[in-house]
């Protein structure tokens, strides 16, 4: 079996280095590649110096972007399984085997590290925001649950490996779980627990949260009544 | 507002959904690129199928014919697709120009690497 933990990062220079040596030196065992999604800061500086395995992008192309590269990666050096890590270092890489583990026991096809599998969500602005998506994902699935539909922390197995590096609509983002769950693919949560980002600022930031909710909630509850759906 | 003209506005919010569901459905176009389009096609049918809106918003600005209304609302829409495509467009020139230059400095490097090593070889093999 191939795992391959996936990195993207966007101008991260201040964590990577902490992520990527908190990866090579408790788990070597794991091959991983950095994707520097176009950063306008020292990332690639860094992953070049310290002799990273590292996809440069040389434009931006957001996370979705950066995801896709990794899952074109992982098909072309014939991965089994990716697991997503942030590079901001709010993923402890401790959770991988917890998280493969579930697949194993479950036959899952996506595995989701969760931050509110077991315990409740905190009431804030953003937490309402995460609230609505999974009530969607709720309601257009016949009452599936996931708690943490925002949560970066996701493995995957060979299929959708493929799917999610060549299909125009397969972002990595909330509402692909829920038309994936009505693919009849099996998506299962694990608890982790998720540090505050060491420096730096988000992907999603506050400005753009509310355009981000109008895109999940028409591509929910709208978009993927039109989609193929292609059988789990 | 004649009859007509309601139901041209209906079959136009028809046909503009149904084909970007289409393009959706045909993996042409991104999701999110379609709610500008299925929000054009919502107007087109409020105001086919309640003129009074229409009417009231008309006489509210001070435009007799309501059929003037949809235009402007329409001109409207299409100038500000306009406009935002423009500024797209305009990052999207960029984005390849930087892309372009990316390629050719990586290539660059790429080869001058590759002539070094062929030159060590060379210099290897001279000296056995």
């Amino acid at each position: 079996m191939k795992l391959l933990v996936m990195i993207p990062a966007y101008n991260e220079a201040e964590n990577i280095e902490h992520v990527v040596d908190g990866l090579t030196e408790r788990y070597p065992q794991y091959d991983y590649v950095v994707i520097n999604d176009g950063s306008t800061d020292d990332t690639r500086k860094i992953c070049a110096l310290r002799n990273y395995n590292f996809l440069d992008l040389p434009v931006n192309t957001g996370l979705s972007g950066a995801i896709k590269s990794g899952m074109r990666y992982a098909n072309y050096y014939g991965y089994d399984y990716v697991v997503q890590l942030d590079g901001d270092g709010q993923h402890d890489p401790s959770y991988i085997s917890d998280l493969f583990q579930e697949m194993e026991q479950t036959g899952a096809d996506i595995v989701i590290g969760s931050r509110f599998k077991d315990e409740p969500k905190p009431l804030n602005f953003r937490m309402i925001g995460s609230q609505i998506l999974t009530a969607a994902i709720w309601i257009t699935t016949k009452g599936k649950y996931i708690g943490d539909v925002t949560s970066g922390m996701r493995l995957f197995n060979k299929k959708m490996i493929k799917r999610f590096g060549y299909d125009i609509h397969y972002s990595p983002e909330p509402d692909t779980l829920a038309y994936l769950l009505n693919c009849g693919v099996r998506i299962t949560e694990v608890q982790v627990k998720m540090h505050e980002r060491a420096a730096g600022v988000s992907y999603l930031d506050f400005k753009s949260s509310v355009w981000y909710m109008l895109k999940m909630l028409f591509s929910i509850l709208l978009f993927q009544w039109f989609r193929k759906r292609v059988k789990g | 507002m004649s009859t007509n003209l309601r139901v041209l506005l209906l079959f136009a919010a028809l046909l503009t959904a149904g084909w970007i569901l289409y393009k959706i459905r045909k993996l042409k176009v991104k999701m999110e690129d379609a709610i500008y389009w299925v929000v054009f096609a919502g107007i087109l049918c409020v105001m086919g199928l309640c003129p009074e809106v229409t009417y009231w918003l008309s006489g509210w600005i001070g435009i007799m014919s309501p059929a003037n209304f949809i235009f402007l609302v329409i001109i409207f829409l299409l100038l500000e697709k306009i406009f935002t495509l423009s500024i797209l467009v305009s990052q999207l020139e960029e984005k390849v120009t930087v892309l372009s230059a990316e390629v050719a400095l990586r290539n660059h490097s790429a080869e001058e690497r590759l002539k070094k090593l062929e030159k060590e070889n060379e210099e290897k093999r001279k000296e056995e």
